[in-house]
């Protein structure tokens, strides 16, 4: 019986040793600017489909350009961008939440691109 | 009668689900997205290594002669007010009525609400809060379905209705429950929801939710109606089993004390010691000093394995095998399998990702069946003895629930987090008709709620601790089922190669960078 104590001491010892790792889990470095850009031409994101990875806590902004107009849509921070065609515009956004968000095109459901925020 | 029955509830659930899926899908926009990060290499790295190392510990203080013991040290919180209040009829009503709410919502959201899958709360309510919310509580906290099960509290309500009324003809038929069907129809019922939970590409539309559920309570009210409530919900209805089977690593139970109560009650309750753990029938009619409600190690419910029938086992596989596929289907892995398959079924259009993801869930189910079987083989072989394969299979099954819970929880953490938020504007706007009623429509989700580091390190922990009571209670399991320690050790070898590698393709899947398949 005492065996199956220490085991069960061992786990929750574990367990709470886990949690002050994920208490723990702070501290980045600083806050950064940094530019992408993504070119739409004959239906198809110019370079392939894209992979921008940030930081936390920075300032990105994307340059776009089309040649037909087209709305562009950040998945998860929910930033929508009419663009002319034939037109440039910039989106701007602070990088608060972490994740891989879709960039899409709204009308034909296309991915551009993605967007990495790492912590 | 009986049969007619079956035929005519079957015939009419096949012609429904044909017309639903020859209907074109609608794309499910914004609902069920994943923003999650991939782990990065060193927690991939460092959770293997963990597992590795950590199963190695417990093997050597395995071989120090532990003795097989199925007692566990259990707090009883059951005495005085606070164990009144929770056993009471006010407390287990209350929870019943916010279950059969819920259902009602999910049916008038469903049939009546906007076909837009984020603004109605029918697909949140079951994708999420039920399908998710659900499994975490379960398993983390206890077996509430018991008491939020829409079907048992609708259809108690009937069977009082009736007793009240007198209608001694229309009572419930209570048929006898053939022995051989066991928990098949669970089984069943359970693959065709995970079918439509991973395969079934209109699984966000809110009427064809609404209908699945619909046709899904006629044949539970059906079953219940002709062979008995109870017995129906415990072998035949696929979220008691469900539930029920996570239920059994939660830190709580309910027990009867009293050996006599337990013997003369209907069901065919597990009794341990004079007592029988989890067994609500029983609970339900015996005396208010022998109930007790009791707090419990984690995974102590997965430690008493007598009777684990065939079909639950090959339940349990199943669980284990689709909890798996859905996070699979997010990786190259799949994707590789997807275009390879794809030119071939090209000729079923629109449907045809529903054809091949169905192929793959069948092969998942079938891979876990497999390799579990043969497996058992290996541990028979390895032990030296003499002991029938089926019943070795049956009694060593129950300690892999854990591995698929934990990963079943690290895959939906932060789905949890954030797509969880979307109760909050449709508690509001129910029906995605511009209502407000509690001032919170406009809520928009917070992404900042979640941090991919916690969620990776949650992630990590949840599968190093699953993995760690699956290797405790294969082990438990293994110096019961042999009779020298030494047998016992060595069939664990085999065993302790199927869960790393379990664990493994778990921690693969959440390091894989998740691929849209559109």
């Amino acid at each position: 019986m005492s065996m199956h104590l220490v085991f069960e001491k061992t786990i929750s010892t574990l367990a709470i040793a886990f949690t002050f790792l994920i208490l723990a889990a702070c501290g980045s470095e600083g806050p950064t600017d940094r530019n992408f850009s993504i070119e739409f031409a004959n239906g198809e994101p110019v370079g392939g489909v894209e992979r921008f990875t940030a930081n936390q806590g920075d300032t990105i902004v994307i340059d776009l350009s089309t040649d037909e107009a087209a709305t562009f849509h950040i998945h998860g921070y929910d930033i929508e961008f009419a663009v002319e065609a034939g037109d440039k515009a910039s989106m701007e956004l602070l990088a608060d939440a972490t994740g891989r968000f879709a960039i899409e095109i709204e009308e034909s459901h296309q991915n551009v691109a993605f967007l990495e925020i790492r912590p | 009668m009986n049969m007619r029955w079956q035929y005519a509830a079957a015939g009419l659930s096949l012609a429904i689900t044909f017309l639903i899926a020859m209907s074109s899908p609608v794309a499910a926009h914004g609902f069920g997205e994943r923003y999650d990060l991939p782990f990065p290499l060193p927690y991939y790295l460092g959770g293997a290594g963990l597992v590795v190392a950590l199963s190695f510990v417990i093997m050597g203080m395995t071989a120090r002669q532990w003795e097989p013991d199925d007692e566990y040290p259990a707090i009883a919180i059951s005495r005085g007010f606070v164990g009144s209040i929770m056993s009471g009829t006010v407390m287990t009503w209350s929870v019943r009525l916010i279950g059969i709410f819920a259902f009602a919502l999910v049916l008038i959201a469903g049939f009546y609400g906007t076909p837009v899958s984020d603004r109605n709360i029918s697909v949140v309510i079951i994708w999420v809060v039920f399908w998710v919310g659900l499994a975490y509580s379960s398993a983390l906290i206890g077996n509430i379905w018991v008491l939020l099960n829409p079907w048992d509290s609708i259809f108690r309500i009937f069977e009082a209705v009736v007793r009240l009324v007198d209608l001694g003809r229309v009572i419930p038929l209570n048929r006898p429950y053939p022995d051989r069907l066991s928990y098949w129809p669970a089984f069943a019922l359970f693959l065709v929801f995970a079918w439509i939970e991973s395969s079934f590409s209109g699984s966000s539309t809110p009427t064809t939710l609404a209908t699945f559920v619909a046709i899904y309570s006629f044949v539970t009210f059906t079953g219940m109606f002709v062979f008995g409530r109870q017995v129906w919900l415990r072998q035949a209805e696929a979220f008691t089993a469900f539930f029920s089977l996570l239920a059994r690593f939660s830190p709580t139970e309910v027990a009867v004390t009293d050996r006599t109560v337990c013997e003369t009650c209907s069901s065919d309750c597990e009794i341990h010691q004079d007592v029988c753990v989890d067994c609500y029938e029983c609970y339900e009619i015996a005396p208010r000093e022998t109930r007790n409600f009791y707090i419990r190690p984690y995974a102590a419910g997965l430690k008493t394995v007598e009777r684990i029938s065939t079909s639950q086992m090959a339940m349990v596989l199943t669980v284990l095998a689709t909890v798996s596929f859905d996070g699979f289907t997010a990786t190259s892995g799949w994707v590789g399998f997807f275009d390879r398959l794809l030119p071939i079924f090209d000729s079923f259009g629109s449907h045809t990702g529903t054809v091949i993801h169905s192929i793959g869930l069948a092969a998942m189910v079938g891979v876990f069946v497999s390799v579990y079987i043969v497996l058992v083989q290996f541990v028979i072989m390895a032990s030296g003895e003499e002991l029938p394969a089926e019943s070795v299979a049956r009694k060593f099954v129950l300690s892999l629930v854990p591995i698929a819970l934990a990963y079943h929880l690290a895959h939906f953490f932060s789905f949890l987090l954030i797509q969880g938020q979307l109760v909050i504007p449709l508690l509001s706007d129910p029906l995605g008709h511009g209502w407000d009623l509690f001032g919170t429509a406009d809520y928009v989700i917070e992404l900042t709620i979640v941090n991919a580091r916690a969620t990776w390190l949650i992630s990590v922990a949840a599968i190093v601790i699953g993995h760690i009571f699956a290797v405790y209670l294969a082990h438990m399991t293994a110096l019961k089922t042999f009779t020298s320690n030494k047998a016992a050790l060595h069939s664990q070898y085999p065993m302790l190669i199927l869960m790393v590698g379990y664990t493994m393709v778990g921690l693969w899947i959440l390091a894989q960078p998740i691929v849209n398949t559109e």
